[in-house]
């Protein structure tokens, strides 16, 4: 499993729903789970979807931080590297660190 | 991928049966199913059946071809094999909380390992994580999603504000809580039983989409084992909230003291375990448990304001038939001093009292539930109203005033003066006090608690003040109330002055009381006495019997409405009461009713000629030298 704590721009930060928005759609097209909001709050947005890099699934969660513009990407597999680079490119992140 | 379904813990014979060749017809074209094994869903035993879609849950009903329950596939979690055992949690269900595949023995777990790694992303063989661990008994995660949020909370808005402002920030920077060298994780709940600290602590969890583990005194009872297997729970699903409920009664629990303290300080160390601690008595927490290094925060939840209290009416009612012109305010204004709990206790009655009258839920049904609130054991004086006072002008409207202070003290926050929480009634003695009192009682439509000193006082060391500090505990619980204490210069006089020390320590119980209404409203402390000079200085000083109220001997006007109000009974013949006013200067309303009473009697006593009794003006005369003869003439 892989956790990775990543940031949006600063311009994604101030407009946090155009980013979700934006995110969901990349997320869907290449997703086999396409994401769906599980949780929306005035605070947080849990988002679930599948994804299939290779031979396996890898589901995962991405916990945005509404306040902060901060993204918090739970990978569930094994060699999980190449998916999590696609993703911070993808919506357009900054990796922080690793948790 | 084999249609078969798998029974990894030998099950395959049980399931044998026909009941088995059932399974496929519940699967969807090209579902497929991978792992089928014993589990327990909201605490019934059972058969998990993952598929390659969705998890069905087949109690045992369902093995005699009676029952099954499907639920929606979330997501996968972990698997930790261990050289024969398997212990996995393979689904958080949307909204039952969680399932689990148990311990599987043998080439069973490595056969379900092969058959779920797909679904947990694995691209080889699970890896030995650690040993298993125990199962905790008993303990689910409930996932964010199946909780309420800030948005289902009523008020609190200073409260969420704290909670953004410290576990939001620290949720969102981990990176810059290390190099500020912050390791804050606890969070304690304080406030008054059915203020809220449950649903709070619940939609904590559900507003930052973290998963919750709730553990209590119940589910605890003295087994430390019990606590340890929660706070496990909640670590391997961290990011996650523990909530510990009755932390108080925990701590009340000699065995449990040390590993409590013990599991606070290693859940510390855990990133994203926050652990939130509930209780209703702050005080009966030992310094182990509230000292820094613990709970590094504590949010104590009051008592809902108007605005909370409208917020907490509006989320109860959302969803319910409720009439257009349900006026929240006027039902928010209404019920100062009652908690979030009694508050959903009162929209439960109107909703029921709706529905019987098949109509939507009215300020009407509302109302009437709140004046219906704390059942039949509520001590209250209906049918009191301000007709049955004579007093002067002045002196009404000022109660008045003060009546709408009682009851809607939000109202004199908005002018920016803050409410009192105590009045003083001052005057002679028969002047009515208790009779205002209990007016005042009963049209703010509070609760009344008459209290004297020989009430409360007790021989016994410790006894009073245990009494009044009972008082104050019944008076919250039956919130609005009104405390009245009569004869305030019996329990209120100086202190110092008695050799008694346990007299002083009854008044400092006493002015503890008041202190701790001032922020905690619902009672309202209203004295009388006829010696305010006795009073000890601390009562009446500003945040206690901050207002005093005179309360003065009748006029002659009062006088003649009093002796009318009184007479009316009674057969009066040729009686003038103009001039038994005129005459009864200095007299108090109690010196009239007894004037009253003696005038009638003296009619007993003499005896009547007429056919139908009647009371002269000779029997007042009789009356009148009956009292001055019995006591000084008033003044």
């Amino acid at each position: 499993m892989s956790v990775l704590l990543c940031a949006l721009t600063d311009t994604d930060a101030a407009d946090v729903d155009g980013w979700l928005a934006r995110a969901e759609c990349e997320l869907a097209a290449v997703a086999v789970e396409p994401p769906a909001r599980v949780v929306d709050t005035s605070s947080a947005v849990l988002l679930h979807a599948s994804f299939k890099p290779g031979r396996s699934v890898v589901p995962a969660s991405l916990t945005l931080y509404r306040d902060h513009g901060r993204l918090r990407v739970e990978l569930q597999g094994d060699d999980v590297a190449p998916l999590e680079s696609w993703l911070v490119e993808a919506l357009e992140l900054t990796r922080v660190c690793a948790l | 991928m084999s249609a078969d379904p798998i029974a990894p813990n030998g099950l395959r014979g049980v399931l044998a049966g026909p009941e088995l060749r059932e399974l496929p017809k519940l699967l969807q074209p090209g579902e497929e199913t991978l792992a089928l094994v014993q589990g327990w869903y909201r605490g019934r035993p059972g058969m998990l059946v993952a598929t390659s879609a969705r998890l069905l849950f087949l109690d045992k009903g369902w093995l005699f071809g009676l029952h099954f329950e499907q639920f929606e596939y979330d997501r996968l979690t972990a698997v930790q094999y261990d050289g024969g055992l398997v212990w996995a949690t393979i689904a958080i269900l949307g909204a039952g909380g969680e399932a689990r595949i148990e311990r599987a023995p043998g080439d069973g777990a490595r056969q379900l390992c092969e058959r779920v790694q797909p679904l947990l992303g694995h691209a080889a063989a699970p890896q030995v994580v650690a040993a298993p661990p125990a199962p905790a008994d008993g303990f689910a995660v409930a996932p964010p999603q199946s909780l309420p949020s800030f948005a289902d909370v009523g008020g609190m808005d200073g409260l969420k504000q704290e909670a953004k402002q410290t576990l939001g920030l620290l949720l969102a920077f981990p990176d810059r809580t290390e190099e500020y060298r912050i390791d804050w994780n606890g969070l304690l709940l304080h406030g008054a039983p059915g203020s809220g600290k449950t649903h709070f602590g619940r939609a904590l969890a559900g507003e930052f989409a973290l998963g919750l583990v709730e553990v209590g005194a119940a589910a605890v009872g003295t087994d430390a084992r019990k606590l340890s297997d929660a706070f496990a729970t909640a670590a391997a699903a961290a990011p996650c909230v523990l909530f510990v409920d009755d932390l108080a009664e925990l701590a009340r629990r000699a065995p449990l003291v040390d590993p409590l303290v013990s599991l606070l300080e290693q859940a510390r160390a855990i990133h994203g375990l926050v652990v939130v601690g509930a209780t209703s008595d702050l005080d009966a927490l030992g310094d182990e448990l509230v000292r820094p290094g613990r709970f590094d925060r504590r949010l104590q939840i009051g008592l809902p304001d108007a605005v909370a209290r409208r917020a907490i009416l509006a989320v109860a009612l959302a969803g319910r038939p409720a009439d257009p012109q349900l006026d929240l305010d006027a039902v928010a204004a209404r019920c100062d001093g009652l908690t979030a709990a009694s508050l959903l206790q009162a929209v439960d009655a109107a909703a029921l009292a709706a529905l019987q009258a098949s109509a939507p839920v009215s300020t009407v049904h509302l109302l009437g539930a709140l004046n219906g609130l704390g059942g039949a054991e509520r001590p209250t004086v209906d049918g009191w109203s301000w007709d049955r006072l004579v007093l002067p002008e002045q002196t009404k409207s000022e109660l008045q005033a003060l009546q709408a202070l009682i009851e809607d003290p939000d109202r004199a926050r908005q002018f920016g003066v803050e409410p009192p929480t105590g009045a003083l009634l001052v005057g002679p003695p028969g002047t009515g006090k208790t009779t205002v009192a209990r007016v005042l009682a009963a049209q703010a439509r509070c609760s009344f608690f008459p209290v004297s000193a020989a009430d409360v006082t007790s021989k016994w060391a410790g006894e009073s003040e245990q009494s009044v500090k009972r008082l104050f505990e019944r008076a919250r619980a039956a919130a609005p109330a009104i405390v009245f204490l009569d004869e305030a210069d019996a329990l209120g006089a100086e202190r110092g002055e008695s050799d008694d020390a346990g007299y002083d320590r009854q008044l400092n119980q006493f002015l503890q009381e008041m202190d701790g209404i001032g922020g905690d409203r619902g009672v309202f402390v209203l004295a009388a006495t006829n010696r305010p000079d006795r009073l000890d200085p601390a009562l009446t000083r500003g945040g206690r019997l901050s207002r005093t109220i005179e309360i003065p001997l009748p006029d002659e006007q009062g006088r003649r409405a009093m002796l009318a109000e009184m007479t009316k009974p009674m057969p009066l013949a040729g009686v003038d009461l103009d001039a038994l006013a005129a005459r009864s200067d200095g007299f108090s309303g109690a010196d009239l009713h007894a004037l009253c009473q003696q005038a009638a009697v003296a009619a007993i006593v003499r005896g009547s000629d007429a056919d139908t009794p009647q009371v002269l003006p000779a029997d007042f005369e009789t009356a009148l030298a009956d009292l001055r003869r019995k006591e000084p003439a008033p003044a």
